[in-house]
């Protein structure tokens, strides 16, 4: 730009510009006054330049850096969250929180209704009483309201004397869910307090925040579990409840059952007292017995708290028979007609038997409950299929209600009404144990043909018949 | 009827000299500077407000204010930028500035006092509801709060005739200071707000919101959450604190909560928010005293 002429003497066309004239003293003085502003002025130029440059520089290194920053979270978040279990989840953090800042040593503390626990191992340790003591002070309550870290020389707190050994800061996160103070993570680091960034604690507190959702997911999903498992217990304790309750149903028409045989057993006594053959009269006696055995047997094991573990082979004909006994004395004696049609070569099945007749128990005792007065019952089994075996129960009794019907298959459906449910209890039940087992129920009625239920339960597999169990033989 | 005595120009120019004038305190700007750089250390943001060792002792005496009520003492500016936050030292001295740049005395139309506890109220409350909102640069909210009203101040300060008329049009009319400002003026406090807010450099964000923290849908900006912040905050302290202030609104409550849950969040109601924001404002008064009264702390010191 401002070359020097190749003439001594001769200007180049800028400085002639400004000096058309031939120089003086002057002039020049004038000129080099200039020159001495233009290159001030480059000077400037250049420096802003420069400054440029390097914001340039420093923008794409700051763009770097928080790539980097925005990469490290977007791990935390996927690494944390893919953990229910506390001591991973700590140990995960810990191992992000290290890229973001140089600690010695760093733990994750839960608060679990003001007791403080590590989540990562459960020693003793130094941190412990750091805790206690912040705790106690008011520190933690007012990380948790302000939701931001902080870094405190070891120096400052009111039990440094105690902790031999500790030097430089400590540097605690709040870990919080909307408002709620889950725990802190504590470090220790010889990072000093003066060299932090706001940087260093926004990005340690993010991190933390990430962990708190992974922590507050962990905890829910154990409440979760823990409720699972309350429930599955209080569904059998309700389950045997309800069980008992059928007995105590039946002990009124139990006990009439067993006086039927009783006053015959005693008549044919008193005969065989006075005459001389008694042979008949002990014929009768033994038969009658036998039948207050089988009703007694059959309550036993009706009453025989359901254990899912102890399977046995099971002939469903028979089972029906005997299920039936316990209550063919009530039945007959509202006339109502038992028609039976047993299936032929129905497969065994593995399986508890009480919970069975439990079920079958249940389907008569509805049965009965329709027909007040005179009717039939129908009892048919099938092999449907080569994959089910089906049991139908058919009334001609006061037909279920829709709205009974749908109470006692879904009795957990929204909009269910819970009275319906309540007067079916028997049958609710029921049917959600066949269900438990893998079968099927289906209940059709008609104010003409009565009720008809239908129950299908799956013939037992290969490998369930190979079970061997110490109770295979029915006791 | 509208004043013809100041155009708008005439106006407009007066604001810029007086920004002139007044500029915004060295340190606080460099303050404000080296805040908005993450990577800035405590040492640093420490070392600048040491070169003004009252402005630092007062900075301690605030920290240690039942405001922040943070369990021990707060003794040197590293614990207190570490503890507090950057961020709440940036505002600090920002609160601390602006009030020293506009020393008032009450007089019958204006109350420096509650003018300033207001400020503080909006913006304390602006930064809790940016919490909720998970407003990512929450820097800013705090310092858009303090200054939103900052233009009732200008025209008090520098238009004393125009402020005495419009205020007479207010209490005689019984309409909102703003609303006589409209019947009066071709301009309002949030005009006079955001002339000063440019003429001192400050971020268009900030700008936008003292501008339009009446009509947050007249935002040009894009960032106008600031704005709907500022503007939910402003009307929450007004909710919470009716009667007293310069103007009264209408149907506050509904159209609030509406508001609260398209801009902050579902999960909380208004009444939540009335009730953090009334419990920080209960101890804003000590904070306040600390921040007006220009005697050094001397036992910090």
């Amino acid at each position: 730009m401002f070359s020097r002429s190749k003439n001594q003497g001769e200007l180049s066309p800028e400085i002639q510009e400004l000096s058309p004239r031939p120089p003086d003293s002057n002039k020049i003085e004038s000129m080099l006054e200039n020159y001495v502003v233009l290159t001030g002025k480059l000077k400037a130029e250049i420096a802003k330049l420069k400054e440029d440059l390097s914001h340039q520089k420093k923008l794409h290194g700051d763009i770097a850096d928080s790539l980097d920053e925005f990469l490290t979270i977007q791990k935390a978040s996927e690494i944390i969250t893919q953990y229910l279990d506390y001591e991973k989840i700590a140990g995960e953090f810990l191992g992000l929180c290290h890229q973001v800042l140089d600690f010695d040593e760093g733990r994750v503390y839960i608060c679990d209704q003001n007791s403080w626990r590590a989540a990562d191992d459960s020693r003793r340790h130094a941190f412990d009483r750091v805790v206690q003591s912040m705790q106690e002070e008011g520190i933690i309550e007012w990380i948790w309201q302000q939701k931001h870290g902080i870094v405190i020389p070891v120096s400052e707190l009111i039990i440094s004397e105690q902790l031999e050994n500790f030097h430089g800061n400590l540097v605690i996160t709040p870990l919080i869910i909307n408002d709620k103070g889950l725990g802190i993570c504590l470090f220790h680091t010889h990072k000093e307090q003066a060299n932090f960034s706001l940087r260093d604690l926004e990005l340690l507190n993010l991190l933390t925040q990430q962990a708190a959702i992974a922590i507050q997911y962990t905890g829910l999903y154990k409440d979760l579990e823990t409720t699972h498992l309350d429930l599955k217990n209080s569904q059998a304790q309700l389950m045997q409840a309800i069980k008992l309750a059928t007995v105590g149903d039946l002990a009124g028409g139990i006990a009439h059952e067993i006086n039927n045989p009783l006053q015959i057993i005693l008549g044919k006594i008193q005969i065989a007292r006075f005459s001389k053959n008694a042979d008949d009269a002990l014929q009768i006696v033994e038969t009658q017995a036998m039948r207050i055995a089988t009703i007694v047997r059959g309550l036993l094991s009706l009453a025989r708290n359901r254990s899912t573990e102890a399977k046995e082979f099971i002939e469903i004909n028979p089972l029906i028979n005997s299920t039936l006994n316990l209550i063919r004395g009530q039945i007959e004696k509202r006339a109502i007609k038992i028609e039976m049609e047993m299936g032929e070569k129905i497969p065994i099945i593995v399986g508890n038997s009480s919970y069975l007749q439990q079920i079958i128990l249940s389907f008569l005792l509805n049965a009965k409950k329709t027909m007040t007065s005179g009717g039939l019952l129908k009892i048919r089994t099938e092999y449907w299929n080569d994959k089910w075996i089906k049991i139908e129960f058919s009334d001609t009794g006061v037909a279920l209600k829709d709205a009974e019907i749908e109470a006692a298959l879904h009795p957990f459906a929204p909009g269910s009404p819970p009275s319906e449910a309540s007067q079916n209890l028997g049958l609710v039940v029921s049917v959600e144990m066949i269900r438990e087992i893998g079968g099927e129920v289906e209940i059709e009625s008609g104010p003409e043909s009565g009720n008809r239920i239908i129950i299908k339960i799956p013939k037992s597999t290969r490998e369930e018949m190979v079970y061997e169990h110490p109770l295979k033989t029915p006791a | 009827m509208k004043s013809s005595k100041y155009s708008l120009k005439v106006i407009r120019n007066r604001v810029r000299n007086l920004a002139q004038l007044s500029t915004l305190p060295h340190i606080a700007a460099r303050v404000v500077d080296l805040v908005d750089n993450p990577k800035t250390s405590a040492a640093t943001v420490g070392r600048v407000i040491s070169t003004d060792q009252v402005l630092a002792a007062r900075i301690l005496k605030l920290a240690n204010s039942a405001y922040y009520g943070f369990p021990r003492e707060i003794s040197t500016l590293n614990l207190a930028i570490v503890v507090l936050g950057f961020n709440a030292l940036r505002d600090l001295v920002m609160s601390i500035s602006v009030i020293d740049q506009f020393t008032v005395d009450d007089e019958g139309t204006f109350e420096a006092n509650q003018f300033w506890r207001h400020a503080l109220v909006v913006g304390m409350g602006a930064r809790l509801l940016s919490r909720y909102k998970g407003y990512s640069v929450a820097g800013e909210v705090f310092v858009a709060g303090l200054l939103h009203d900052i233009g009732y101040l200008v025209m008090y300060q520098q238009f004393p005739e125009l402020f005495r008329e419009v205020y007479y049009q207010a209490k005689t009319g019984g309409v909102p200071f703003y609303q006589a400002e409209q019947q009066k003026l071709e301009f309002t406090h949030a005009d006079l707000g955001a002339w000063l807010a440019e003429a001192w450099n400050l971020p268009d964000k900030l700008v936008d919101a003292i501008r339009y923290h009446h009509h947050p849908d007249n935002s040009e900006h894009s960032h106008s959450g600031l704005t709907q912040l500022i503007h939910i905050a402003n009307m929450i302290s007004y909710s919470i604190d009716e009667g007293s202030g310069l103007n009264h609104f209408e149907n506050l409550e509904e159209t609030l909560d509406e508001q609260l849950k398209t801009v902050v969040s579902r999960s909380y109601s208004l009444e939540f928010f009335q009730k953090k924001i009334l419990d920080e404002s209960e101890k804003i008064d000590d904070f306040l005293h600390i921040l007006t009264s220009k005697k050094p702390a001397t036992e910090l010191v």
